[in-house]
């Protein structure tokens, strides 16, 4: 049982990864990474519908049938987003502004219909809120990372805006990191997000690659030495 | 081989092929009019009429010569062609002169033309009207390293050194000489290489005048090199899909009309040795051609072999069915012995077996020869006994022969090693059983045989002595004859062999004479 | 028998002559009446750049080349990181500050060259991505040229100049604003900056062509910058180092279709001689454009590629949001060059289509 659950954390965090994976989602994650407060909020929003809609997936799910299942699962997810986006408008009515029209597009992000379809509905409610959780936070680190990248190159600041979702005491997180005359507007505009995007992947599969060498290492290492206790 | 068209046009080829080279341009000086008595013969053996000779523009002596030597015949033309780098290839001399183009894959006679050096029409006179062989040829000796360069008879089968210490040559660092030009020919390594019939020229030049290429630097697609191609390709691109191998594409973009004439790796401004590439790429797909061929070859070869093996098997069982039928009837009539007839089934029993591992034992005499050769003459004493080791032993070694060629049919030949260590393997499994039924046959063919040996002395063939013995048997040795034929035409069939096949059969072979051994001695 | 050289290469056995090295160098020496040009009307400015921009390119190349465990020493000597940091410093304001010319030409040698493959392998031009990631980048600072130098209230030194690169002040505390005040005290944009906001002031092109920043034939200074270019162009198509096919259809697509919008259109388009020259065409059409890596390699592809610059460079100056629009050209153009190969490949030769 842990083995599996460690499997479904790493899945989520690392080896498939929605965004750095999957490439599941690009659309709002390349679109509100502008900011780290923007792509926190987006981040919270969709974790929160990837566990609940998980979780509520994986309890009805035998009493949905194979034809009628995607109608189904964008029902559900919808009412979460609907639910998500009314709390954001009275909670954190900045950051919903400012989000705009992306938080009733959580609704379409492939990364949560696919975890549903590909996870939910054919795992318990325990394990699907937690790969819910573990695909969310994958996600949200992804987000956050990119948005943290772009605000600093882009404008020079951290937690800009910060205010906007967690209310007015949070004015003064936002961090001046450069003083800039004018502002990078390569990294702030979307093609700054694609290239973004693309060095993470890129950093990914380094990492990945690193790994994959020192394993090949390892596993030659001991292959060496049974042969010496062969002969 | 009869062109598809009617010959209109005969071409002498006077354009040199590559710079540096001027054979060509001394025998049009200096036997002109022996090149036109050639080019007439030629003309009327191909019955072209219409003859041109193609000079380049930089040979005012060899047009004189030419024109002079061909002013009172009609319809030999002289036409001079400007210098330009490879005009001397085939189809672009074609192009020239004619403005058609030889098609992709096709060969000049396809346009009614025939295309002839101007070396060959001078040996054709040779031939023709002297009555001489062709035991010389001009070769133009020169480069930088020489004292002097010149043109010379040169004897076929001259080593290259005493034409180079002809010229005066001396060698500098590295020096690389070069049989044939600049642009097409190849390093020697050699000294002692002769000059042969195709080689015009013997090139020593000096690396300042002749830069070895450089390194090699990436492509910046500049597109020289397919301005220089006289095939209009397009040389870069085909270098990027011979570097990553896509045969496909570059069968796509044309590479087998590349005539390697060199002009594009010439003018590379990365120095790339592009010429190689496609070399290397051409040998490639051939080679994956010939593969192909062969495995079809392989596999017809192989569902034919199915097709008779099967069809041996039914004729065999519809024989010994109507043996036994006979014996039956025959047993019928001779009630007289009634002991007999117990006797006679368990013959016939025998014979089955023995008869199977006799047309085996056949089959394999003739497919592996090793197997026969290793197995000494046996003694009388336990002859039978060793035969019978040495049937199934065969019959082992067919059987894994053929494993054998199925897998070297389906798997390519490098994988072969795996292959062969697992069918060695299933072998032995499969073999414990057989082996069991193989020694039952053994003992009752043992059995049989002693008393058979009561009655006859003279024992080569178990088959032999039962023909003898037995009445019936006789005659159901009469289609065993007729079996013989066949299976000794395996052979014609077989013979196509690879080197490889064979050896693993070999391999097969031993393992199964190691294994009937093991036999023998359990 | 004695035995030859082993060195056994592959017919043919020679080469003409003409290396990459000497193409790029070549390359670099055509730029310089367009550079000296430059210097002349624009001031240090440009030198300083160049300096920096070549610096930076080697530099960075030298970095991922030696990240990518590659021959450094021999690939740098192909010197087409030079070029790129020469081109894109003649095309980066004079005065521009450093981290501009830092960031763009290390983002064309790292991002646009050497993530692709390294040279041979970019699809685009990487002068022309570098420019074009400033120009998105920093609107202003990419497009403040100043004014050229006679019509300047303060000229500066080289040690003037390079301190107003590097700290954005000149010695004496001029900032980049006062510094390109006219003589009259008055601020002037480029020549093709103020052709669009004065046609958009109502203006009649031949009033605004009758302005002090315009010459004769183009941008007072930016006709003699045109033409300098012009010169070294034809200089490298003598020397058979370009073709003319890419030059030529960026330059006649552009005239064409000049030419056609001024007699049919309404009264908003440069008369066709001031629009090749203005701006940077003839720096594009014989120094960016025939970029052989980014370009189309058949004969006749060449043309279409130019032609397709040429009309691109057309419509962002007729209708488009930014005054030039070679490097966008450019870079669109760049991406239809598969295509462009694709359907333009010589006939072979013996096959008939
Ligand atoms: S000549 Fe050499 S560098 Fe130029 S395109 Fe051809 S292969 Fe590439
Ligand atoms: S060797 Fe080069 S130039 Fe000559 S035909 Fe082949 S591709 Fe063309």
């Amino acid at each position: 049982m842990t083995a599996e659950w460690k499997d479904i954390v790493l899945n989520g965090l690392w080896t498939n990864n929605p965004a750095l994976v999957q490439l599941l989602g690009l659309c709002p994650l390349l679109a509100v990474t502008n900011t780290f407060i923007n792509a926190l909020g987006l981040g919270i929003a969709t974790l929160l519908v990837l566990v609940v809609s998980n979780l509520t997936i994986s309890l009805v799910k035998q009493w949905v049938t194979k034809e009628i299942r995607i109608p189904v699962f964008i029902m559900i997810i919808a009412s979460f987003v609907t639910i998500i986006q009314l709390l954001m408008n009275a909670y954190t009515f900045g950051l919903y502004v400012s989000l705009g029209i992306f938080i009733p597009l959580i609704v379409t992000n492939c990364a949560i219909i696919g975890r549903a379809e590909a996870f939910a509905s054919k795992n318990g409610p325990v394990e699907s809120s937690l790969d819910g959780l573990m695909m969310g936070i994958g996600f949200t680190a992804i987000l956050l990372l990119l948005g943290g990248a772009r605000e600093v190159l882009g404008q020079g600041t951290l937690f800009d805006g910060a205010h906007l979702l967690f209310g007015e005491w949070a004015r003064g997180m936002t961090v001046q990191i450069f003083e800039f005359e004018q502002q990078f507007l390569l990294a702030i505009l979307p093609p700054g997000a694609f290239i973004g995007m693309g060095l993470i992947i890129a950093l990914k599969n380094i990492i990945d690659a690193k790994q994959a060498e020192k394993k090949v290492k390892d596993v030659k290492s001991v292959e060496r030495a049974r042969v010496t206790t062969v002969n | 081989m009869f062109p598809s068209k009617p010959i209109d046009l005969l071409i002498l080829n006077g354009v040199e092929c590559e710079p540096y080279i001027t054979s060509d341009d001394t025998l049009m000086r200096y036997f002109s009019k022996e090149i036109v008595q050639g080019a007439e013969i030629l003309q009327h053996i191909v019955s072209a009429k219409v003859c041109i000779i193609g000079i380049e523009d930089n040979k005012p002596d060899a047009i004189k010569a030419l024109k002079a030597a061909t002013k009172d015949i009609a319809n030999i033309n002289v036409r001079v062609v400007p210098t330009k780098y490879p005009s001397g290839g085939e189809k672009q001399l074609i192009q020239l002169l004619t403005g058609l183009q030889v098609p992709s894959g096709g060969i000049p006679a396809d346009l009614g033309i025939v295309m002839q050096n101007v070396g060959t029409a001078f040996a054709v006179k040779e031939a023709i009207i002297d009555g001489k062989p062709l035991t010389k040829r001009v070769v133009t000796i020169t480069g930088e390293t020489l004292k002097s360069p010149q043109n010379v008879w040169a004897k076929l089968g001259t080593p290259t050194q005493d034409l180079l210490d002809f010229a005066g040559h001396t060698p500098e660092k590295q020096q690389r000489i070069i049989m044939g030009g600049p642009m097409m020919g190849f390093s020697i390594l050699d000294a002692s290489t002769p000059v042969v019939k195709t080689t015009n020229c013997i090139l020593a030049p000096s690396a300042k005048k002749l830069p070895p290429q450089g390194d090699e630097q990436a492509c910046i697609r500049c597109g020289l090199c397919a301005d220089a191609c006289p095939a209009e390709l397009l040389p870069q691109q085909l270098q990027w899909f011979a570097k990553a191998k896509d045969h496909d594409k570059l069968s796509e973009y044309n590479l087998f009309d590349c005539i390697e004439c060199g002009a594009c790796a010439y003018v590379c401004p990365s120095q790339i040795p592009l010429v190689q590439y496609y070399r290397t790429s051409k040998a490639e797909i051939r080679e994956i051609e010939q593969e192909k061929i062969k495995s079809e070859k392989a596999r017809v070869r192989f569902e034919q072999r199915q097709e008779r093996l099967e069809r041996e098997k039914q004729e065999r069982l519809a024989k010994h069915k109507a043996s036994a039928e006979k014996r039956a009837k025959a047993l019928e009539k001779d009630t007289s012995a009634k002991d007999k007839i117990a006797a006679a089934l368990a013959r016939a029993k025998a014979k089955k077996q023995a008869s199977s591992d006799e047309s085996n034992d056949s089959v394999s005499k003739s497919n592996t020869t090793t197997s026969s050769d290793s197995t000494p003459a046996t003694k009388p004493a336990n002859a039978a006994k060793d035969k019978v080791a040495e049937a199934i032993a065969r019959a082992k070694a067919k059987k894994a022969a053929k494993e054998q060629q199925e897998s070297a049919e389906i798997q390519a030949d490098k994988k072969a090693q795996p292959v062969e260590a697992e069918t060695t393997s299933t072998e032995s499994v499969s073999t414990a059983e057989q082996e069991r039924k193989a020694k039952v046959a053994a003992a009752i063919a043992r059995a049989k045989q002693k008393r058979e040996e009561a009655k006859a002395a003279s024992q080569e063939k178990t088959t032999e002595a039962e023909t003898k013995t037995n009445e019936p048997e006789a005659k159901s040795s009469e289609p065993q004859a007729k079996i013989e034929p066949q299976i000794g035409s395996e052979p014609e069939e077989e013979t196509p062999l690879t080197a490889e096949q064979i050896r693993k059969q070999k391999v097969a072979a031993a393992i199964a004479k190691a294994k009937a051994k093991k036999a023998k001695s359990e | 028998m004695s035995v030859f050289s082993s060195i056994f290469k592959s017919s043919p056995h020679g080469a003409m002559g003409m290396t990459t090295n000497q193409v790029m160098r070549m390359v670099c020496y055509a730029t310089i009446p367009g550079f000296i040009t430059q210097l002349y009307f624009y001031g240090w400015g440009t030198l300083v750049q160049l300096v920096l921009c070549i610096g930076v390119a080697v530099l960075s190349e030298a970095i991922v080349l030696s990240l990518r465990e590659k021959r450094i020493r021999r690939t740098l000597s192909d010197g087409s990181a030079v070029l790129t940091g020469l081109l894109l410093a003649l095309s980066i304001p004079p005065l521009a500050p450093w981290w501009v010319s830092v960031i763009g030409v290390a983002f064309a040698i790292i991002i646009v060259k050497q993530l692709y493959g390294g040279l041979g392998f970019n699809l685009f031009n990487p002068a022309m991505a570098g420019y074009v990631v400033l120009l998105i980048s920093f609107p202003v600072a990419m497009t403040s040229w100043q004014p050229i130098q006679p019509m300047l209230m303060h000229t500066l030194s080289l040690a003037d100049t390079a301190y107003v690169i590097f700290t954005g002040y000149s010695i004496e505390g001029y900032n980049l604003q006062q510094l390109s005040m006219l003589v009259d005290g008055t601020t002037m944009a480029t020549p093709l900056d103020q052709f669009k906001t004065a046609l958009a002031q109502q203006q009649t092109v031949s009033e605004i062509l009758s302005l002090p920043i315009y010459g004769e034939y183009g941008g007072i200074g930016s006709q003699w910058v045109n033409a300098a270019y012009l010169l070294g162009g034809l200089f490298l198509l003598q020397r058979g180092i370009i073709r003319w096919h890419i030059p030529l259809g960026m330059i006649a697509s552009l005239f064409v279709l000049t030419v056609i919008a001024s007699a049919t259109g309404a009264d908003t388009t440069y008369p066709p001689v001031q629009q090749l020259f203005t701006g940077a065409v003839m720096f594009g059409a014989f120094f960016i454009a025939t970029d052989p890596v980014s370009a189309s390699t058949t004969p006749k592809g060449r043309i279409i590629f130019g032609a397709l610059i040429g009309a691109l460079i057309f419509m962002i100056r007729q209708w488009g949001g930014y005054p030039d629009g070679i490097a966008f050209a450019v870079l669109l153009a760049n991406m239809c060059v598969p295509l462009i190969d694709h359907y333009t490949q010589p006939k072979v030769y013996g096959h008939k289509r």
